[in-house]
């Protein structure tokens, strides 16, 4: 087929309202011969956004008027015009910008001149209307429309059996070539199911399929591995490499994404459930604006922040490194995007027009303003939401309601108990019980140096008016001591006595006061113990040490909630704060206790008294309170009670945790200020707003949306969606047809799939292309189906032997004369290990595995292990995908690095991959649980097990010669020995 | 359909810029055996300098003669103070206590811009070049006339990790290629059975980022730095020792029969260089587990050599010995060698980020540092290896020459303008290029951005910086990005 040539004229200035500016407007001469002479060999430089030499060749006013050198042209005369004398003598294109005119092409710009420069009224030039040598224009291949070509007619007519063999067949023939033989019915079933699966097959199943005689067989066996969940682990694996699927943030902390995995569920839930290609699109672009919502739809956002997050940006005061950041997170989403769907580039206008495509700086911010209001987080807020929809939102709020109410209930019920009852404190590590105690005041004290005791707090301990005493021995004041803390910081109740950093003085910090510290100025960090009390009515705030009012201070109570949280004793825990020293002899008094001197023994309690811990003896890992009971009822009776009651407390709690709101990493979404082009890509310099649209380079479906900067985002999330999935868009359907074919045949037909831009391949096979995606587009844009067609295939069916002359012809095997063979990739070959030793865990979806420990210094660092349990030998597509947190033996075998869009796999050869097969305990295991297993199957006869290893292995039986090769080994060695051989040969690990 | 021409790398299979991808995507791997042999068929060696002893090398490469055939990158993360170390600015201590004004508006990381702060440190004039070294180097200050200072380095970022991934990847983002992953692309190896770029990090942790900042991004993931384990009883690298529950005996008929079944399978696939290259893979492997032991073993190195490197004093000896190891490893053929001096941020501080006390931060990294780095320096020069090999150093970013805070004792972070240095094969000895401003604030003349210090380091490695590329998404990626000028006013 011949696809028609539609020559589309644009002009830069009108780019961004295409309806004008067509074919017909260019009457000949000028639209067909004079126009590309400019566009191709002098727009490139004279245009109207950075004229050289002030000369714009881009309308005919302003070629008139010409440059430093003067007017360009004098209509009528072409010898009196310079543009003439420059493209004649050569010096125009200047070397290295292009190539010398040709006489005729001179002869045609003079006739041209000579005529009077006829100009269709309107008309501006623009060097991304043709391709040329040095880039693509707007007539570039990818961007036309797709027209379904005719199927080719072939010589050899037995061969094709679907329309597909026709058109390789054809191409074959051109070159003078045959396809090879058919392959063979086991080599078949093992390249169609590491193909599909990812997996090999299993001796049963490759005994049926070659006992199935019937015509359909091959048919039915794809339709039995498209239906196996296998399916979409294996292929959403592809897909999640295309949209660099993360699960850690990257950058300073490279934290871990607890909820990431939902996307990947998503993904591989997708595929299985044969998704059409354009509501997956438009799911993962706007599903959490597609009405009506679905969790799906809100999980599939999470493509867009799938890729890394810089955390730290907010810890920045600096406004120039926080927007710098955000520029960057926003080039990274936007260049997923359009690799992604549309295989191009249009990241690379951010600062200038495209270099080689026919993007102006434009699109690129225009395509910003679609996803200007997408966000990794909100401030510090990390992007953990809810999937639940409106409706289960009402559900959920129904459901825990009452929950929560009973649980208050129960909390208030303890809580009236917990006032009768005088509270112990309870030592924070039990593992240093013996050095806790040492000598005090009085009797024994606590050591703050390695540990702090807490309990749960009182309202009554913060009701005005109360006091608090202690005597305590502090060592150092390079930080912080804090001897009593009541509550957390964040509450308005919190109030603690501490002695401050630096200074060491005895302070006191009541964050629910104005002001809310209080400094005594008396330095308490000798090593000598003292006897220091806090007094506070409300109002008057004041400080002793030794008995001597040392500070005085006036507060004012300020708005917020009091939360009730702990009491500790020598430290504040929930933020690290210590106390280096000794603590004896705590009390809290409810009213004004006189302090009148210093108490000469240790201390009783009266009525007054809310708590008195003297640290004498631990009991249980506690310290008793020595406060009497004030209810008639004793003790133990409380303690009973209160032990029901919470009892009650934790059975409750656990009942609002089974409704815990599921969350998804799917980011925030801000409605955003107006987007404007920046000039040179440089903050500093913002251009012209631009609003929302899709690629000004293609006009059918149009890309203009009719959306204002006051949009709402998700309605140009929606819009961009829409026309990306138009049966007409030329990339959409183009690009996923091209990616399939490469994963089934290694190789694309083009071989660039992120790229059908100017740098980019061209197709090998430009007819079949078009063909397969409109088949596709018609076919309901499923997946399966064009599994299908490219399995029906003969091309897809031949044998991987090698053909002499057509490897000589054809080396790269572009035009499929046969099967290419190639080394399966990192995740399929842990996932065959595990399969053929009888380890692999099938569990399906769910949150990742951790084959690791995590230590936080600032950065997580991610510490790898090996086990054995069946929770790690889940397939790798579930396993964690953190960025530090690689294993050496996937990285081997070229698993790309999380958080960068891997189109394609390398496939490299190394002598670390090979130290990996041959040492790492994981691999050694497998080989190990193959033994073990075959032994248990066939017994101790060498004979059969290697039988045995070589049906499950390779899926075949050993020639008679390797038998007796393998035999020899496994009597002298073992069968782990030979099981470790077949795991590290290179036909366990090739896909033929 | 039209006829277009395509500038795809990898379109026509005769192109040269296919054979580029095709050998990026398959075959560079292979310890560059059969690799070496395929270029001879193809008839592209004629087209490299290809010594015999070098594998892996891309054809065309070096572009040039190199200067240098190998380097280290000693990397001191944290943020060093340019004005306490190598730049030496008196008006700063007339300055001393006074607002800095006339800058526009200052917008240090923390945005709490202090006073201006004069150096913590005495300088002094050293070497017949009459450098200005603080006195935190005592031993690096022997050292000057060995030297090359670029004071105005620029860099985009004021965050930590963003300016580390740029001055190892030249861009801010996770996941680009890193120098020594480019160098490992480009230059191949010399020895197949070591790696071709090797990360020793710091004793006390690795960098804030961690292994992303030797990731190598796109490339093929051999070109990733290999970190080596230091501490003992560790292997250097993952999978290195073959377990002590195999017997040599069972290994070695293992192997045996291994190589047989698959040199039958490549039987099979006559001309397929990766099946013969995995062949070759088992045997470069089964050296690698000599060679990396030997290379990691300082039984030869004289009681002089370690004592010089520090190795006889506790505090020093675990960069002491990393700064020994790069050495050897060097000798050894591997090309590029990155040592870290400094950890990862958070507290207690183990790099250079002297927000508190600068002198206090300092005061300790930096006595980490001077010997050992010195050592090499001198050992380098002694033993006739500095000749063709560059040593270079660097942090990711200077620190304000106003204290962060009013009061403050500690400065913040400075991505305007700071110093880093080299030494070795084809550099101007004791020369300084670039000067900053009165303060050391900004550049007064000649800036070096990142770019052009990473296009000045691949052009002593006798590569041009804009001709080392990599075809990745619709264009062929460089370490410079689309920038970069060599400095070549600091070439010899």
């Amino acid at each position: 087929m011949k696809p028609v040539f539609i020559a589309l004229f644009f002009s830069a200035a009108l780019l961004a309202s295409v309806s004008h500016a067509r074919a017909e407007r260019d009457a000949a001469p000028f639209g067909k011969s004079v126009a590309p002479i400019l566009i191709k060999n002098c727009l490139g430089c004279h245009n109207p956004t950075d004229p050289k030499g002030t000369l714009d060749l881009s309308q005919k006013k302003a070629m008139l008027k010409g440059g430093d050198s003067g007017p360009a042209v004098v209509p009528g005369k072409p010898d009196e015009s310079y543009i003439i004398e420059r493209v004649a003598d050569g010096s125009m294109p200047p070397e290295g910008k292009g190539k010398r005119l040709t006489k005729t092409e001179i002869d045609t710009l003079a006739r041209w001149i000579k005529a009077g420069m006829s100009w269709p009224k309107g008309r501006v030039l623009s060097a991304l209307e043709l391709t040329t040598d040095k880039r693509a224009g707007v007539d570039w291949w990818s961007l036309q429309s797709i027209v379904q070509p005719a199927i080719p007619q072939v010589e050899n007519s037995e061969w094709p059996e679907t329309p597909i063999d026709a058109f390789v067949l054809s191409k074959l023939e051109e070159r003078g070539l045959q396809p090879a033989q058919p392959a063979t019915k086991r080599t078949l079933i093992r390249r169609a199911t590491l193909d599909l699966l990812g997996l090999p097959p299993t001796p049963t199943e490759i005994d049926r399929f070659l006992a199935d005689d019937r015509p359909n067989a091959y048919r039915r066996l794809i339709d039995r591995l498209l239906a196996s969940p296998r399916y979409g682990e294996r292929w959403g694996r592809h897909w999640l490499d295309v949209v660099r699927y993360t699960e850690s943030d990257g950058f300073e902390h490279d934290k871990f994404r607890p909820h990431a995995w939902r996307y990947r569920d998503y993904v591989i839930d997708s595929f299985n459930a044969d998704k059409p290609y354009n509501r997956f699109v438009t799911e993962q672009l706007a599903g959490d604006v597609l009405q009506p919502v679905t969790r799906g739809g809100l999980i599939a956002t999470g493509f867009l922040v799938a890729g890394p997050w810089d955390e730290v940006q907010y810890v920045a005061a600096s406004q120039a490194e926080r927007k710098r950041a955000h520029e960057e997170q926003m080039a990274e989403i936007l260049a997923t995007i359009s690799q992604s769907f549309f295989a191009m580039t249009v990241d690379c206008a951010r600062c200038h027009d495209h270099k080689f495509d026919p993007f102006p700086q434009a699109d690129y911010y225009s395509m910003k303003a679609v996803f200007d209001g997408v966000d990794h987080s909100q401030g510090r807020t990390v992007g953990n939401r809810s999937i639940l929809t409106a409706a289960e939102k009402k559900q959920h709020a129904a459901a825990i309601a009452p929950i929560n109410q009973r649980i208050k209930q129960l909390q208030s019920q303890i809580a009236v108990i917990e006032n009768q009852l005088p509270q112990p404190a309870t030592l924070a590590d039990v593992k240093r019980l013996s050095d806790s105690l040492v000598p005090g005041k009085f009797g024994k004290a606590l050591n703050t140096k390695v540990n702090t005791a807490s309990l749960a707090s009182q309202g009554v301990f913060h009701t005005p008016p109360f006091t608090v005493e202690c005597f305590a021995k502090l060592n150092s004041k390079a930080d912080f001591n804090v001897l009593v803390a009541n509550n957390l910081k964040s509450s308005a109740a919190h109030w603690e006595i501490y002695s401050f950093a630096g200074e060491g003085d005895f302070s006191a910090y009541l964050p629910g006061y104005k002001p809310n510290t209080v400094r005594s100025g008396v330095n308490i960090t000798d090593g000598k113990f003292h006897y220091l009390a806090m007094q506070f009515d409300g109002k008057q705030l004041r400080l002793y040490v030794d008995a001597k009012l040392v500070k005085e201070a006036t507060l004012l109570k300020q708005a917020g909630t009091e939360d009730v949280g702990q009491l500790y004793l020598g430290g504040y825990p929930p933020h690290k704060i210590g106390c280096d020293g000794v603590l004896d002899e705590v009390r809290i008094s409810r009213g004004i206790r006189p302090i009148d001197g210093i108490p000469p023994g240790p201390w009783t309690a009266d009525e007054n008294t809310l708590g008195l811990w003297r640290f004498d003896k631990i009991n249980h890992n506690q310290f008793a309170n020595f406060v009497p009971s004030q209810s008639g009822k004793n003790a133990k009776q409380l303690d009973t009670e209160r032990q029901v009651l919470n009892e009650q407390l934790q059975v409750t709690q656990q009942e609002l945790k089974s409704h815990t709101i599921p969350l998804a990493y799917i980011g925030y979404r801000n409605q955003p200020p107006p987007t404007h082009l920046l000039l040179r890509g440089d903050l500093k310099t913002p251009g012209p707003e631009v609003v929302a649209t899709g690629f000004s380079n293609i006009t059918t479906p149009n890309p203009q949306f009719g959306l204002s900067s006051k949009s709402p985002e998700g309605s140009r999330r929606l819009k961009f969606a829409e026309w990306a999935t138009s049966p007409e868009h030329p990339l959409t359907a183009r690009v996923i047809v091209n990616r399939i074919w490469q994963y089934h045949f290694g190789k694309g037909l083009v071989k660039t799939p992120s790229d059908f831009g100017f740098n980019g391949g061209l197709p090998s096979h430009p007819e079949l292309l078009d063909w397969l995606a409109t088949d596709f587009v018609r076919h309901g844009w499923s997946i399966k189906h064009l599994h299908r067609r490219i399995m029906q295939s003969a091309a897809y069916r031949q044998s991987s032997a090698i053909n002499q002359r057509a490897a000589e012809l054809d080396p790269d095997n572009r035009f499929l004369w046969k099967f290419s063979p190639r080394r399966l990739e990192g995740e399929t070959v842990r996932d065959v290990l595990l399969a053929v030793s009888g380890e692999l865990n099938h569990q399906i979806g769910g949150p990742s595995f951790q084959p690791f420990t995590v230590t936080v210094f600032n950065t997580h660092f991610y510490h790898l292990f090996d086990s054995e349990k069946s929770q790690y030998n889940r397939r790798t597509v579930y396993r964690a995908n953190v960025m530090t947190g690689r294993s050496p033996l996937l990285d081997a075998f070229d698993c790309p690095a999380p958080s960068i869009s891997a189109p394609k796999r390398a496939s490299t050869t190394t002598p670390q991959q090979a130290l990996a097969l041959m040492n790492d305990s994981f691999v050694l295991r497998q080989a190990e649980r193959l033994a073990t297993r075959t032994q248990e199957t066939v017994g101790g006869d060498a004979n059969k097990q290697v039988q045995q290893i070589y049906q499950r292995a390779l899926g075949r039986t050993p020639t008679r010669s390797e038998a007796t090769d393998m035999v020899t080994l496994v009597k002298q060695h073992g069968l782990k020995t030979a099981c470790w051989v077949l795991m590290n040969s290179s036909e366990f690990l090739y896909l033929k | 359909m039209m006829k277009h021409q395509s500038n795809s790398p990898i379109e026509t299979p005769q192109s040269f810029l296919d054979r580029r991808g095709f050998l990026g995507n398959a075959a560079t791997g292979l310890g560059a055996v059969a690799l070496a042999w395929m270029l001879d068929r193809d008839g592209y060696s004629q087209a490299a300098e290809k010594p015999s002893s070098v594998t892996g090398r891309l054809a065309g490469i070096p572009h040039f003669p190199p200067k240098a055939k190998r380097c280290i990158h000693i990397f001191s993360p944290g943020g060093v103070s340019h004005v306490d170390t190598f730049d030496y600015k008196p008006e700063l201590e007339k300055l001393d206590g006074k607002k800095l004004s006339g800058k526009g508006k200052l917008d240090p990381f923390f945005g709490k811009p202090g006073v201006l702060r004069k150096s913590f440190y005495k300088f002094k004039q050293h070497g017949e070049s009459g450098s200005w070294i603080s006195e935190l180097f005592p031993h690096l200050a022997t050292c000057v006339d060995d030297m090359t200072f670029f004071h105005t380095l620029v860099t985009k970022s004021s965050s930590h990790t963003p300016a580390c991934f740029q001055m190892n990847t030249g861009f801010t983002m996770n996941s680009f290629p890193s120098l020594g992953s480019w160098l490992s692309y480009g230059l191949g190896t010399e020895n197949n059975s070591l790696p071709t770029f090797v990360v020793l990090p710091d004793p006390r942790g690795l960098p804030n980022g961690g292994s992303n900042n030797w990731s190598q991004g796109f490339l093929p993931a051999q070109h990733q730095g290999t970190a080596f384990a230091t501490a003992v009883g560790q292997q250097p690298i993952a999978n290195l020792k073959t377990p002590d529950s195999i017997s040599t005996a069972s290994r070695d008929a293992a192997r045996r029969l291994l190589k047989k079944v698959n040199r039958q399978f490549a039987g099979q696939f006559p001309g397929d260089n990766e099946l013969a290259a995995r062949i070759k893979s088992y045997e470069l492997a089964a050296q690698m587990q000599t060679s990396i032991p030997e290379a990691v073993d300082f039984q030869s190195e004289s009681a002089a050599t370690q004592k010089m490197y520090g190795l006889d004093n506790k505090k020093l000896a675990g960069f002491g010995k990393n700064c020994l190891l790069a050495r050897r490893l060097l000798e050894r053929g591997v090309p590029f060698v990155q040592v870290y001096n400094g950890g990862a941020l958070g507290s207690p501080r183990i790099n250079w980020d002297a927000h508190e006390d600068l002198v206090r931060n300092h005061n300790n990294q930096g006595s980490l540092l001077d010997q050992p780095a010195a050592a090499l320096l001198k050992d380098l020069k002694q033993r006739g290896m500095l000749e063709d090999t560059l040593v270079f150093w660097s942090s990711e970013f200077g620190r304000t020459p106003f204290t962060q805070g009013e009061g403050g004792k500690g400065r913040d972070h400075h991505p305007l303008a700071f110093t880093t240095w080299m030494a070795g094969a084809g550099l101007k000895p004791g020369y300084h290029h670039g000067e900053t401003d009165e303060v050391g604030y900004q550049p007064a003349i000649n800036p070096t951005t990142v770019y052009d210090f990473h296009a000045t380091i691949l052009h002593l490695m006798g590569i041009d910086h804009t001709r080392l590329t990599y075809y990745y998404n619709g264009l062929n990626r460089r370490l410079t990005d689309v920038h970069g000028h060599v400095v070549k006013d600091a070439l010899a």
